[in-house]
Formats: structure tokens, sequence, C-alpha cells
């Protein structure tokens, strides 16, 4: 996957910002992950065209009971994500996490691949589940079809009595 | 700590929060401040003054964490649900 944000190195970018490399042979434009740091908050970027609403809404809401998150749109494409720790806040905290929301927001985008791959063979077992025969429901057919026997079957030695004659007249 | 009497803003970008999510959020937090909500092509703005004193530093954290949580929430939920 191109746009990995491989969490390798740390490299210090101007001062209260961050930024994580792409791993050798990866195209920085496509897998750099840069964040700026203040001494109480997180703030980086996210583009929309590589994490999907569903994935930053996905990592966001694992983060709201630690964190103070607000989202905003500093560019057409581009979500912005501010992480404000609600304890102890200190500058190795803030890049933690940082690369923790990264780490999130892959998890995030292959748990929607991977319903969006599996929606047809969910479908599909769904509709197996509910509208076609089961063994049970087999089983039960299978009973009442030998009752609806039974109750029309001949009875040559005669051994049925009518219930409404009496059998003494 | 904030003075009461300043005015504290919030812009809540529209098309990533939803405004009933913001909405709902200023009711919950109603008592806490007096509360204005505009809504803007852009973004919704909630605009509060004289908040509660125990809860100034971080009525605008909480505000924003509530807006986010129930944008999400109307997200997820069934397209015949209200956004």
């Amino acid at each position: 996957m191109s746009n990995e944000a491989a969490v390798a190195e740390t490299t210090e970018a101007p001062k209260s910002a961050g930024a994580v490399e792409a791993p050798a042979g990866v195209s920085a434009e496509t897998a750099e992950f840069t964040f700026e740091l203040s001494s109480t908050e997180v703030i980086f970027p996210l583009d929309e065209s590589i994490y999907p609403r569903d994935a930053i809404f996905g990592a966001a809401y694992l983060f709201i009971d630690r964190c103070y998150v607000f989202l905003t749109r500093p560019a057409d494409g581009q979500v912005g994500v501010r992480l404000r720790p609600k304890g102890e806040r200190s500058e190795a905290i803030l890049e933690a996490l940082a690369g923790e929301f990264a780490n999130e927001l892959l998890n995030q985008l292959l748990r929607t691949r991977i319903a969006e791959s599996t929606t047809k063979i969910r479908e599909f077992y769904m509709q197996r589940a509910f509208f076609e025969n089961t063994p049970s429901h087999s089983t039960i057919d299978a009973l009442l079809a030998e009752l609806d026997e039974e109750e029309l079957a001949d009875d040559p030695l005669e051994i049925s009595v009518p219930w409404e004659e009496d059998p003494s007249a | 700590m904030p003075d009461p009497s300043t005015a504290s803003q919030l812009d809540f970008s529209a098309d990533i929060y939803s405004p009933v999510a913001v909405e709902r959020a200023v009711a919950v937090f109603g008592d806490l401040a007096k509360f204005t909500v505009s809504h803007g092509e852009a973004a919704v703005s909630v605009t509060w003054t004289e908040p509660d004193a125990d809860v100034a530093d971080v009525l605008a954290d909480e505000l924003a964490n509530y807006a986010l949580n129930e944008t999400i929430l109307l997200h997820r939920a069934p397209s015949t649900t209200l956004r």
C-alpha cells in the first residue's frame, strides 16, 4: 500500500513539528506523515482521498475517551486533526498519540476495505440463514408430512372408530 | 480562566460535523453557558458567554468532543435517521 504512514524514524522538522519519513524506495510525497506539536496538542492534516471519512471517524471515535479531538477543513480534500490529551501532556506523549492515530487510521482503512470486499458473501449468508431450508426446518416439514399421511391412510383392519357414531348401534 | 463576559466561539466545519449533532451538543451543554448557534455555508458557529466557572477551561473541548461523538454516531446510523 503506497499510502502507509510507516512509523519508522522520526526526524525533527522545524521546531514544534514532526515528521515520519517514508521507508526507502517509497515516494515521500505519498507516504510522509507530518504533524505539528505545541505544548498541549498535536495537529496533522489527512488526505481524504487516502483516508476516507469512515476511517477518520473510526479512528477519532477511539480517541475521544482520552483526547479532545477536533476536526477541521484546512483545504479541499483534507481533514485536519487536532488531538489534545485529557491527562498528562508532553512532547513524547503527543508524538506517540500522533503515531497511534496514524496506525489506527490504517487499521480502520483495512476494516473498511474488508467490509466492502465481503459485502456480497455476508449478504449471501444472511439470505441463506433466513430464507432457505435449514436442517431443522426440513425435519419439521418431514414430521408434518408424516402426520398428514397417517391421517389420510386407509384403515384395512377397521381399527379406527369414528367417535360420532355409537359402536353398539 | 476566560473572562465570563468575553464571547468564545467555535466553528464546526459544516461538511465534517453534522449540524444536528452540533445542536444536540449545545442543548446538552446549555446549562453551562449562554449559547448561540449560527448556521453558515461553510461552518456551524457556536458562540457562548458567561460560562460556568467550574468548567470554563474545558467547555470548548468538551463541547467539540460531544459534537464529534454525535456526528460519528449519526454518520453510522441508518440512512433514514435525521443527520
